[in-house]
C-alpha cells in the first residue's frame, strides 16, 4: 500500500430502526413519557474536505422527499438555489478562501442543513405542543400537523436553519431521512453522495471514522483538521470534518460556538413557568377589573350580517 | 500518455493501462461497433474507392508477421471481414460475388466526420441528414454556420428523447435563435424516442466491459426504441424499392433481416447476431465422421469464425457475448479471486473476456511476473497460466513469440508509421486562435496538417481584435444538454453564466454577478459573470493572458433560463488526426452591458 495506513470506505450499511412515539425524548411545549428503551444514537458525518461540490446530495434530497425548488437566477456564485427554502433543505454553501499562510486557494464547499442538535433550539423556542420531537437516537423532526407557523424554531435555532413556507405556514427543514432510516436506509444525500463524503451510522461510528480522517488530512499538511461537534448545544447529529476546524466560520460562517440564544433560554427555563403563572394571574385580575369598569360585550346587528356574509358566501 | 505509460511498463499490467474518461457511458461501444464513418464493426475498415476488389482490400491488411515465430492476429482479418458480410448479406454473400463486398459502400474522402458533413450541407451538397440521439446545434463549432447549413437541407430528421435545440433550429427564440422562420424550408421531422432507462441493451465502458442492462421504466407518450425506429425505417424503404425500383438497391433489398418481428428486433436477438453463429456443419478435419462447428449454433468465439462463408458474425471482437452459453453481458457474480481487480465472471469484456489486454506484458521474457505481488499471468513451463486470459496463444513460448500480437513486429509501438496525419510523434502547435505566436514556430498558425475548410480561415480571429483567451467546460450539476431537461438540475445551475478573474474584471470593471457582452469572430453571447479567485491571468511567451471561462450547459430548450452556448463563439475545425473541434482555445473580447430588464 501507498498509504501509511489503511484508509477503509464507511460503512453503508444501515440498521433498521422503527422510530415510534414510544421512542420520544423530547416534545415541544409538553412532556413526553421515559422512553422504554435507548435508540443508539445515529450521526450523519459530512467529510468538507472530500466534497466536490456535485450537488447530488440536493438533487437526492429534492427527489426523496418529493420537493422542488424554483429555477432561479445565477447570482455571483454556486450556491443554487441561493438560500435554504421550505424545499430545499440543503444546501452546498461555497467559498473561496486564501489560507493565509500557504497563498493557496481551497475551495470551501459546505453542505448546510438542520444539525440535528442534541441540546435543539428549535423545540425549546417551539410554543405548539408536539410540532417538534426529539427521538432518543438523537433525530429532530417536524411534524407538520401540530406546526402554527410561528417562526419560533427559526429565532431558536443558532445554524438558523428552518424556514417557514408560504404556502401552508409551516416551518420545514431536514428531517435525517427519518423515513428512509426507519426502514432501514441511510439519508439519500449520503446515499447519493458519490465520494463518500457523506456518512451515515451510529455516532460512536461516525466519530471513529471522522478520527481516520482527520489522521488523514493531518498527515497531509492539515494540522488543525478536526471536527465538527459543538458542545454549546451538548453536540450535534450531523457532524463535520473540517480542514480547519480552529476556523469553522470560514465554512460559509459556520458558527464557532453555536449556542441557543438566551432568550429561547429564558422563555422556557423553570423561572419562566413561575413568572408565566404570576403574569396569567395578573391577567385575569385585569379582566375582572375591565368587566366591572366597561360592562359585558354585546353583539349589534352589523355584527351578526357580517359574520353571515363571511360564512354563507352564497353558498346553501 | 499512451507512449507515457508504455515506456513507464504499465501496460498489460494489473493497476496500469489507459482509462479514457469519455463523454458518454457508451462511446467505447459506438467506436466498437463502428459508428465511426471510416468503420464497420470490430475495427474493420470501409473500403476506398480505390479498393475495387476484396483481393484488392485484404492486399494491404494481411499484416504478415515481421520477427520469425511472431504471432500476427491481423492475419485472421479475412475470417472477420468475410463473416461480417454474412452476417449482412446472409445467402445473398457468396465466395463467387466476393461475399457482396461490393455492396459496401466505398470511401472517396478518409472519413465523413461531423465537420465534413456540416460543411457539406453548408455548401448545398448534403441534402437529407438522420440526427440519432444527438444535438449539433449546441455540440458542433461556430453554430452560425450550423444553422445555415441547416437550414439548406430538404430535411431534418431527429430522432431523441429530448426536444433538441438541433430539432427547433428553425423557431425563433428572441435573441436565443433569431432566426427567419419563414425563411427555412427545410422539413424538420422529430421522432421521439426511449432513453437509456427505457431500453434493454448493453453499454460498453471504457474498460471493455459489455454490462446488459434492463429496461427500468416505460416510456412515455409516443416514444419508441431506436431499434423499433429502424426498423420500421428499414422495413418501408424495402417496400419502396420493391415497389418503385431504384438505382443499385441491392445493398439495402438483400440484407438479412432475422427477427421475430421484423417491425421490432429484440435487443438479444441483435446481441446474438452480432456474437455470431454458424451457418453450415464445419466437419472435423481429422475425423469426418465429428463435426467442429454446428449449423444453428451460436459460435463460442472468434477464433471459430471462418472465411469460406460458414460463419457469420455482426462483430468479431464482440463475438463470445453472447454465445450458447447464455448471455454472458448479463452475468452479475462478483467474486474475484486472490482480489486481483479482474472481476471475470461479472459481466463480460472483449475480447473474449479478457480483462486487461496484452496481459502477457506482465511478465519478463521467461515467462515470469515483473512484480510478483501484482500477479496476473505466467509460464508454467508448458502454457500461459493465471486470472486472466491470456492475450497470446497459450502455448506461445515467452521467449520466442512478443506480447504485441496485435502488431506485425510483437513490439509495443513509441510511434506509428503511417496511421496519424499529425505524427510520428506529437508536436506542439498554438491553437489556431492564440493570444501568442507558436513559440517555436512564429510563423506557423495553428496545426499545419489539420485540415481548415474554405472559408473558415477567414472566421479565425487574432489577439489585437480579441484580446482574451477563452475555453470551455462541463459542471458537476449538469450533463451535456441533456438535464437542462430535468426541473431538478435545472433549479441547481438555473442560468447560463462565464467566469473571469478578478484581475481582468478590475481592468473591465466588471462586477460579480452583472451582464457581460462576450464575443469573438463568428458569434456574441450575452451572460451573467462570475469574478472567482479559481481562474488567474496565466503569463504566456512573457505577456498576461487573461481567460473567460464558458461552461456549456444552456440552450433555448428545456427547464432552465434561455441561454447560449460556447459554440455560438468557437472556430470550425478540428484536431490533425480526430477532427474533434478545437473548443478548449479561442479568442474572445469582453465588456460589461447592462441586463435585460427583469
Amino acid at each position: 500500500m501507498a498509504f501509511e495506513f489503511e484508509l477503509p470506505n464507511p460503512n453503508t450499511q444501515n440498521p433498521k430502526v422503527d422510530l415510534s412515539e414510544a421512542d420520544l425524548v423530547r416534545r415541544s411545549a409538553s412532556s413526553v413519557p421515559a422512553p422504554t428503551r435507548q435508540l443508539t444514537p445515529v450521526a450523519k458525518l459530512i467529510d468538507v474536505s472530500k466534497c466536490i461540490g456535485c450537488k447530488a446530495c440536493q438533487s437526492a434530497c429534492l427527489e426523496w422527499n418529493d420537493k422542488r425548488a424554483d429555477v432561479g437566477v445565477f447570482a455571483g456564485s454556486y450556491d443554487n438555489p441561493a438560500d435554504l427554502t421550505p424545499n430545499m433543505f440543503t444546501l452546498m454553501r461555497f467559498t473561496e478562501w486564501v489560507n493565509p499562510e500557504t497563498k493557496n486557494l481551497e475551495w470551501l464547499i459546505r453542505k448546510d442543513g438542520c444539525m440535528h442538535c442534541e441540546d435543539p433550539g428549535c423545540l425549546k423556542a417551539c410554543p405548539a405542543p408536539g410540532a417538534i420531537v426529539q427521538y432518543s437516537n438523537g433525530i429532530v423532526d417536524f411534524v407538520h400537523e401540530n406546526c402554527i407557523g410561528c417562526g419560533y424554531c427559526v429565532r431558536g435555532c443558532p445554524f438558523n436553519i428552518p424556514r417557514i413556507s408560504q404556502v401552508d405556514n409551516k416551518a420545514y427543514k431536514c428531517t435525517l431521512c427519518s423515513d428512509r432510516i426507519a426502514v432501514g436506509q441511510g439519508p439519500a444525500c449520503a446515499k447519493a453522495c458519490p465520494t463518500h463524503a457523506i456518512t451515515f451510522g451510529t455516532k460512536e461510528e461516525m466519530n471513529k471514522h471522522a478520527a481516520e480522517r482527520i489522521k488523514d488530512l493531518k498527515s497531509r499538511g492539515y494540522q488543525n483538521a478536526g471536527l465538527y461537534d459543538p458542545p454549546g448545544v451538548s453536540g450535534t447529529h450531523v457532524m463535520y470534518v473540517l480542514h480547519h476546524a480552529d476556523k469553522p466560520e470560514i465554512y460559509a460562517n459556520l458558527p464557532n460556538n453555536p449556542r441557543i440564544s438566551p432568550i429561547v433560554e429564558l422563555w422556557k427555563g423553570t423561572a419562566t413557568k413561575y413568572l408565566g403563572l404570576a403574569a396569567m394571574g395578573l391577567m385575569v385580575a385585569i379582566g375582572f377589573v375591565h368587566h366591572l369598569v366597561e360592562g359585558p360585550n354585546t353583539v349589534k346587528r352589523e355584527d351578526e350580517e357580517a359574520a353571515k356574509r363571511l360564512a354563507g358566501s352564497g353558498r346553501p | 500518455m499512451a507512449m507515457l505509460q508504455l515506456i513507464l511498463g504499465n501496460i498489460g499490467v494489473r493497476g496500469g493501462g489507459m482509462n479514457a474518461l469519455r463523454g458518454h457511458s457508451n462511446i467505447q461501444g459506438l467506436t466498437d461497433l463502428g459508428l465511426m464513418s471510416n468503420l464497420i464493426p470490430g475495427y474493420l475498415t470501409i473500403p476506398t474507392e480505390k479498393e475495387t476488389t476484396l483481393d484488392a482490400y485484404m492486399s494491404t491488411r494481411g499484416f504478415k508477421p515481421l520477427r520469425p515465430n511472431q504471432m500476427s492476429y491481423w492475419q485472421n482479418y479475412k475470417k472477420f471481414m468475410v463473416s461480417f458480410l454474412k452476417s449482412m448479406w446472409g445467402d445473398n454473400a457468396t465466395a463467387d460475388n466476393s461475399f457482396a463486398y461490393d455492396y459496401l459502400p466505398k470511401l472517396d474522402v478518409p472519413g465523413y466526420d461531423v465537420l465534413r458533413a456540416f460543411e457539406l450541407m453548408f455548401q448545398g451538397k448534403m441534402n437529407g441528414y438522420v440526427c440519432q440521439g444527438f444535438n449539433p446545434l449546441l455540440s458542433f463549432p461556430n453554430r452560425k454556420k450550423l444553422t445555415t447549413a441547416l437550414s439548406k437541407l430538404k430535411f431534418l430528421v431527429v430522432m431523441d428523447p429530448l426536444q433538441t435545440e438541433t430539432a427547433r433550429f428553425w423557431q425563433n427564440h428572441g435573441e436565443y435563435n433569431n432566426v427567419d422562420t419563414a425563411s427555412i424550408q427545410t422539413e424538420v421531422i422529430e421522432l421521439p424516442t426511449t432513453c437509456f432507462a427505457e431500453d434493454e441493451g448493453s453499454l460498453t465502458n471504457s474498460g471493455r466491459w459489455l454490462q446488459w442492462h434492463w429496461a427500468g421504466a416505460t416510456p412515455p407518450g409516443e416514444a419508441q426504441h431506436d431499434t423499433w425506429i429502424m426498423a420500421q425505417l428499414f422495413l418501408r424503404l424495402k417496400a419502396l424499392y420493391q415497389k418503385e425500383g431504384g438505382a443499385y438497391s441491392d445493398p439495402l433489398t438483400q440484407l438479412v433481416w432475422p427477427y421475430k418481428d421484423p417491425g421490432a428486433p429484440k435487443p438479444d436477438e441483435i446481441a446474438k447476431e452480432i456474437n455470431g453463429y454458424v451457418l453450415a456443419d464445419v466437419p472435423d478435419p481429422n475425423d469426418t465422421t465429428k463435426t467442429i462447428l454446428q449449423k444453428g449454433k451460436q459460435v463460442v468465439s472468434f477464433a471459430a469464425l471462418r472465411d469460406d462463408g460458414t460463419t457469420a458474425c455482426g462483430c468479431w471482437i464482440y463475438s463470445g457475448c453472447f454465445n450458447e452459453a447464455g448471455n454472458n453481458m448479463a452475468r452479475r457474480d462478483n467474486k474475484d479471486p486472490d482480489d486481483t481487480g479482474a472481476f471475470p465472471t461479472w459481466s463480460w469484456s472483449w475480447p473474449v473476456n479478457r480483462r486487461i489486454l496484452y496481459n502477457r506484458a506482465s511478465a519478463d521474457m521467461t515467462g515470469q511476473p515483473w512484480d510478483p505481488t501484482r500477479k496476473l499471468l505466467w509460464w508454467d513451463g508448458a502454457k500461459w497460466t493465471g486470472y486472466d486470459v491470456p492475450d497470446i496463444a497459450p502455448t506461445a513460448k515467452p521467449d520466442v513469440v512478443g506480447p504485441f500480437i496485435m502488431n506485425p513486429e510483437g513490439t509495443g509501438r513509441l510511434f506509428t508509421r503511417a496511421l496519424m496525419r499529425d505524427g510520428p510523434f506529437p508536436a506542439h502547435y498554438e491553437p489556431f486562435e492564440s493570444p501568442i505566436a507558436n513559440p517555436l514556430a512564429p510563423k506557423v498558425r495553428g496545426n499545419p496538417v489539420a485540415r481548415v475548410f474554405k472559408g473558415d480561415m477567414e472566421q479565425f480571429g487574432d489577439a489585437k481584435e480579441f484580446p482574451y483567451a477563452a475555453t470551455s467546460y462541463r459542471l458537476t450539476e449538469h450533463f451535456h444538454f441533456w438535464t437542462k431537461h430535468a426541473q431538478i438540475n435545472a433549479s441547481l445551475q438555473p442560468e447560463f453564466f462565464v467566469e473571469i478573474s478578478e484581475q481582468l474584471a478590475a481592468e473591465k470593471s466588471i462586477k460579480n454577478g452583472g451582464w457581460v457582452r462576450v464575443w469573438s469572430k463568428r458569434g456574441s453571447v450575452k451572460a451573467k459573470v462570475y469574478v472567482t479567485k479559481r481562474i488567474l491571468p496565466l503569463t504566456c511567451d512573457g505577456k498576461t493572458v487573461h481567460i473567460v471561462g464558458i461552461p456549456l450547459h444552456w440552450g433555448f430548450m428545456g427547464a432552465t433560463k434561455k441561454g447560449f452556448g460556447p459554440n455560438s463563439l468557437t472556430p470550425y475545425v478540428g484536431d490533425a488526426n480526430i477532427e474533434t473541434p478545437e473548443y478548449k482555445a479561442f479568442l474572445v473580447d469582453i465588456e460589461p452591458i447592462t441586463g435585460p430588464v427583469a
